[in-house]
C-alpha cells in the first residue's frame, strides 16, 4: 500500500513539473512575441515627420529671411551698427537671434491645439530656418558689396549678427504664416 | 510564475514606449494645420491601431502572470491591468477616429490617454517590482 501511495505521489510529481515546464514554455513565447513585436514596431521607420522639410519650406523661409534683410534696407542699418558693437555682442547677437527663431516657431505656431507641445521636433526645424537666414544675409551682403572675399572674419562676423535677426523673424514669420 | 512579471512589464513598457514614439509622431502631424500631411497621418494612424491591437492582447496575458503576487498587490495590480486596457482600447479608437475626424477635441484625447497608458504601465511595473 505505501509502494503504490509513493508511486502515486512520484507521478503526480512528474505531471505537476510537466505542467510546469508547459507553462514556462507558454510564458516565453508570450515574451517572444512582444520582442517580435518591439522589433517589428522599429522595423516600420516613419520618417520623422519634420525630417520631411520640402522645397517649399526652404522657399518660403528664404523669401521670409529675404523680405527681413532687405525690406526698408535694413541691412543697411545693420553694416552700420556693426561698426559700433564688439565680438561678444555679436555674438550675444547670435544667440539672441537664435532664442527668437525657437520662440517664434514654438510658441506662435498656428497648431490646432496650442496645449500640446512636443519638444522633440522643433530643433531641426528651427536650424534650417537659422542656416537659411545666415545664407540670406550672407548673400544680401555680399551682393550689396557690403562684404567680399577680402572682408576680415571679424567684420564679417558682425555685420552678419546685427542683420541676422531681422533675417530670422521674417523666416520664422513665414515659416509660420505660409502654412495656411 | 511572478518572477516572469516584472520582466514581461519591462518588456511591454520597451514595447509600448516604441509605440509611444509614433503616437507623438502623429500626434505632431495632427496638430499642424498644413493638409499636406494628411495622407502620411492617415497611414500613421492605421498602423499604430494595429500595433495597439497587438500589444492589447499581449497586455491581457499580463492577468495570468498576476496569479503569483502576493495577495496585496494582486487587487491592485488586477484593478490597474483592467484602467490599462480600457485605456489602450479607447486610445486605439480615438486614433482610428482621428483618420477622419482630426479635430482639436481628438488630438487632446490621443495626448492625455498616451501620457494616461505610460503614467499606467509604470505604476504597473513599480507594483509588480
Amino acid at each position: 500500500m505505501p509502494k503504490k501511495r509513493a508511486a502515486h505521489k512520484k507521478s503526480l510529481q512528474k505531471q505537476l513539473l510537466r505542467e510546469e515546464k508547459k507553462i514556462e514554455a507558454l510564458e516565453e513565447q508570450d515574451l517572444q512575441g512582444l520582442q517580435e513585436l518591439k522589433k517589428q514596431i522599429s522595423k516600420d521607420r516613419n520618417p520623422h515627420p519634420l525630417t520631411r522639410i520640402t522645397r517649399a519650406d526652404i522657399i518660403r523661409s528664404i523669401i521670409g529671411a529675404l523680405i527681413g534683410t532687405v525690406g526698408h534696407f535694413a541691412f543697411f542699418y545693420g553694416v552700420e551698427l556693426a561698426d559700433k558693437i564688439s565680438v561678444t555682442r555679436a555674438t550675444a547677437l547670435y544667440i539672441l537671434s537664435l532664442i527668437v527663431c525657437f520662440s517664434f516657431m514654438y510658441y506662435s505656431g498656428f497648431r490646432k491645439v496650442k496645449e500640446i507641445r512636443i519638444f522633440r521636433f522643433i530643433p531641426l526645424r528651427v536650424m534650417v530656418v537659422y542656416i537659411i537666414s545666415l545664407a540670406v544675409v550672407v548673400g544680401t551682403l555680399f551682393i550689396f558689396g557690403f562684404i567680399d572675399t577680402t572682408s576680415s572674419f571679424s567684420h564679417l562676423y558682425k555685420v552678419v549678427s546685427t542683420t541676422l535677426l531681422l533675417a530670422v523673424l521674417g523666416a520664422s514669420t513665414a515659416d509660420i504664416l505660409g502654412k495656411e | 510564475m511572478a518572477a516572469k512579471l516584472p520582466a514581461y512589464l519591462r518588456e511591454i513598457q520597451k514595447v509600448y514606449a516604441a509605440i509611444g514614439d509614433k503616437i507623438e509622431n502623429l500626434i505632431f502631424l495632427l496638430n499642424e494645420t498644413e493638409t499636406s500631411r494628411d495622407a502620411d497621418a492617415q497611414e500613421l494612424a492605421k498602423k499604430i491601431a494595429s500595433f495597439l491591437t497587438s500589444l492589447e492582447k499581449n497586455v491581457a496575458q499580463e492577468k495570468s502572470l498576476a496569479q503569483g503576487l502576493s495577495r496585496e498587490k494582486k487587487k491592485p495590480f488586477l484593478d490597474l491591468l483592467r484602467i490599462e486596457l480600457r485605456t489602450i482600447r479607447e486610445l486605439s479608437a480615438y486614433i482610428i477616429l482621428s483618420r477622419k475626424k482630426p479635430t482639436p477635441a481628438v488630438i487632446t484625447k490621443i495626448n492625455e490617454l498616451h501620457r494616461a497608458v505610460t503614467k499606467e504601465i509604470n505604476q504597473q511595473e513599480a507594483l509588480a517590482a
